[in-house]
């Protein structure tokens, strides 16, 4: 066998997001077709994006937000627009947890049952869009479905505008682990617990707390990353309440986790949880950071973001454009946060064009 | 529709092949087709035939058996005789994940009266069974509305039945109300099929055969908390309630299954699971290619350019697939057929210009590299280095890792192809036939990994120390 051939071409966002466009013009029938991606803002963008390059196969979504147990049956019943181009169904992160509970869940092992029902139902290919753990869960609860997939398409997380995170170097974080593969990944995981069980054993002094509440953000941020929300909740929640404890209630530190745990409200859809949390953080920054420091501009950010996912762009614009200011203040041009802050804002105006094209 | 779509909507891999693109594959793959198995097995059995089929996820069992269905209803067998194929897909009467082996025989019921129906014109009379599934439509009757004219009362059954698919509570209902007379049921179903077997005599037919596809699929039954567990319940635990029906029927097992208990099935169904292997790329040694399993890939691929061309003409396969692209299909899928279907669909979808080149089919394999190698734990590579270079390249059962590289077609099953007609010892027919050999998947082979694991086993066997 040739053995100097090229393993694994380097792929990038954009020739993986054309191979599914270009399957979607070529298919005239039922096919299944799996994406991996891990951050849901980074898949909100993607769907706009495909359905942007193929205009003419209208994409139809369907946001499962909610515990489901048989998707074939939900789809049975489901009004498809005449000469729909794909059936796109995501959102099960938010009620499925890792681990064995996903792979026997009714939702995964249905799957496997209904195979070879959704040919009769669909003219059009499926699209599932999973987080890496889902599709795990899949291949080994619903082995037979996942075996009959047309496609797989991998989508790393990128720099997008509302990665957004408790802080700046905490976004840095989180942008490292994103790069991270699933080993090292793993293996941080489980220098994390030990850590934490460590801490745990050790008396409640207020250096060993501050340390666990470290430990707690770094664990619940490795899950959030790979969009395990369930697992990332409680620890995120612990850790607030272990700052909350040391620190009086204006302290900045609260502010990071504050900003966390609405992240992760805010991933999960539960909006009104959030609000209150990026609002909160806001204050306490405005009032005790210097004026232009950098992470009220990053509140600034992630209550804008927020307000842009509710599509309340009025409200987000004057935030978007706070910030701007802020950064230009501070930071270097080549400060990869100014950068980011730039490009948020540019893709906020364009993201705010589409709506008005689109409601008008 | 232009070419390469056509070509990329042939080979949809959730599709069995239907009669124009099925290809037999059986000298490639070391053993017979099903077909040829099964009615050479068939015409020997004095009693019921319970023949149990397996083969790895995605390795062509559905055409075979569908294949096999054709060749019975296009007439008689080479030894004059004619059968009744009554094909069942057992997940078509059902779409919730546990199942119970009640629920298969309903949909055996179901199907049997409806085939008999309307290929043969043969009514059941009433009987037992029959007035039982009555008071199952008592459950149903209320909320539905059937719209079916006059149809005669068993013929509703097929109907009736697939309604219970989307109400678990009335299911549960069901099968509460027949589980308490199982004995009763097998009883009165053995005497519906011996009734059909007359009847169908009358009309030429020798006897039914029941071909049972997607069992194999069922991953829930009953208390089991995973899948292997769940087909150890439902096809060794509760064997009698499958092997107490008095008919013909092909049993489709999942593989992990027959290799792990082989000794088990043998005691209940009389005999050992039928393998469809892959098909052979290269000899046992590894490196010596094997001509007769590439050419037929090769065929498989011109079969699903039938009529892609202009005004339906069939274009031939280079002006499609360039051959060097063509090379890395077969070599990539290591004869895993619904593998080579995907990795030609995503090599059209890569690339506009044709014929594809090699190019277009490894930038569309590459979401199923990127996605196999998350599926790979650290300890594996070393097993999987040692299968590959050991001589026998048979596969310890007994360890929990490669069954579940097994099952997810990381390690592929071959047979080492030794066509039966050369072997004129008939001791050597039984051991070799039954004789598995595995491999590496192509794809995992090129990985750093795998080639690192190896060199290392390769050069501890230069210098024992």
């Amino acid at each position: 066998m040739d053995d100097d051939e090229l393993f694994l071409p380097e792929q990038d966002e954009n020739e993986t997001l054309e191979h599914l466009a270009e399957t979607l013009r070529l298919a005239n029938r039922f096919l299944l077709l799996l994406v991996q991606i891990n951050s849901p803002s980074d898949r909100n963008r993607l769907m706009r994006e495909l359905q942007e390059r193929v205009p003419d196969k209208p994409l139809k979504e369907m946001f499962l937000g909610r515990l489901q147990t048989n998707l074939f049956r939900m789809l049975e019943v489901e009004e498809l627009p005449a000469g729909v181009g794909a059936v796109c169904v995501y959102g099960m992160e938010n009620w499925l947890s890792a681990g064995k509970a996903a792979q026997n869940s009714p939702f995964v092992l249905n799957l496997n049952i209904t195979r070879n029902l959704f040919a009769r139902i669909l003219p059009c290919p499926l699209i599932l869009w999973l987080p890496e753990y889902l599709m795990r869960a899949i291949q080994l609860g619903s082995p037979d479905f996942f075996s009959v997939a047309s496609g797989i398409f991998i989508f790393a997380s990128t720099n997008s505008y509302d990665k957004s995170s408790g802080s700046i170097a905490h976004l840095n974080t989180l942008t490292a682990i994103w790069g991270l593969s699933p080993e090292e990944r793993d293996k941080h995981i489980a220098d994390a617990e030990k850590m934490l069980a460590d801490l745990r054993h050790m008396p409640e002094t207020s250096s060993n707390a501050r340390d666990k509440a470290g430990v707690l953000s770094l664990l619940g941020t490795l899950y959030y990353a790979q969009a395990l929300y369930h697992k990332a909740e409680p620890l995120y929640i612990e850790a607030l309440s272990i700052i909350r404890r040391i620190v009086s209630a204006d302290h900045p530190d609260s502010a990071v986790h504050l900003s966390n745990s609405a992240s992760l409200y805010r991933s999960q859809g539960q909006y009104d949880k959030a609000e209150p949390l990026y609002l909160e953080a806001l204050s306490i920054r405005r009032k005790s950071l210097m004026a232009d420091h950098p992470d009220i501009a990053q509140s600034l950010n992630n209550l804008a973001a927020f307000y842009m996912t509710e599509a309340n762009f009025d409200k987000a614009e004057p935030l978007f454009l706070e910030a701007m200011q802020i950064v230009s203040k501070s930071l270097s041009e080549e400060h990869p946060y100014r950068q980011l802050t730039t490009k948020n804002l540019q893709n906020f105006y364009v993201a705010w064009e589409e709506h008005k094209r689109k409601s008008s | 529709m232009d070419t390469r779509a056509c070509l990329y909507n042939a080979c949809a891999p959730g599709e069995p092949a239907t009669l124009q693109q099925y290809v037999d594959c059986s000298d490639a793959r070391g053993s017979d087709t099903l077909a040829k198995e099964f009615l050479s097995k068939l015409e020997m059995a004095n009693h019921p035939l319970h023949f149990l089929f397996t083969g790895h996820i995605g390795c062509g069992k559905s055409s075979e058996l569908k294949s096999l269905q054709t060749k019975l209803e296009q007439g008689k067998l080479p030894n004059g005789k004619k059968y009744l194929p009554v094909y069942l897909d057992a997940l078509e009467y059902l779409d919730e994940y546990d199942v119970e082996p009640v629920d298969l025989l309903l949909a055996i019921m179901g199907e049997m009266s409806d085939v008999l129906e309307k290929q043969t014109r043969i009514h059941l009379e009433e009987n037992y069974l029959v007035r039982k599934l009555r008071e199952i439509q008592g459950f149903l009757g209320r909320e539905v509305d059937l719209e079916e004219a006059e149809i005669p009362a068993i013929g509703d059954i097929k109907l009736k039945l697939k309604l219970l698919r989307s109400d678990p509570t009335r299911r549960q209902e069901v099968r509460k109300a027949l589980s308490t007379h199982t004995t009763t049921l097998h009883f009165e179903m053995n005497q519906i099929f011996l009734k059909a077997k007359v009847e169908l005599r009358k009309q030429g037919y020798e006897d039914f055969v029941l071909p049972l596809d997607s069992l194999d699929r069922i991953q829930k039954v009953g208390n089991a908390d995973d899948g292997t567990k769940s087909h150890v319940e439902f096809f060794i635990e509760r064997a009698p309630q499958l092997t107490q029906i008095q008919a013909h029927i092909i049993f489709t097992v999942p593989l992990t299954l027959a290799r792990l208990y082989a000794g088990e099935l043998m005691m209940r169904y009389g005999q050992r699971p039928f393998v469809l292997p892959m098909i052979k790329v290269a000899e046992r040694d590894g490196s010596t290619l094997c001509d007769v399993g590439r050419d037929r890939l090769k065929t498989i691929l011109q079969q699903r350019l039938t009529g892609c061309g202009e005004a339906n003409a069939t274009p031939s396969l280079d002006a499609v697939i360039s051959a060097d692209a063509v090379k890395l299909l077969i070599d990539s899928c290591g004869g895993h057929v619904r593998h080579l279907m995907q990795f030609t669909q995503e090599a059209c979808a890569a690339s506009r210009i044709l014929p594809l080149s090699r190019e277009a089919v490894l930038k569309g394999r590459g979401g199923f590299v990127n996605n196999i190698s998350g599926m790979i734990r650290i300890d594996w590579w070393n097993k999987l280095a040692r299968l590959h270079v050991s001589e026998s390249r048979e596969l310890d059962l007994e360890d929990e890792d490669y069954v579940e590289m097994l099952r997810q077609a990381i390690v592929l099953e071959y047979r080492n192809g030794i066509k039966l007609n050369e072997l004129d010892d008939e001791e050597d027919i039984e051991i070799k036939h039954d004789s598995a050999c595995y491999g590496v998947h192509p794809i995992v082979q090129k990985f750093p990994q795998f080639k690192q694991a190896v060199a290392v086993l390769n050069t501890s066997k230069s210098n024992p120390s």
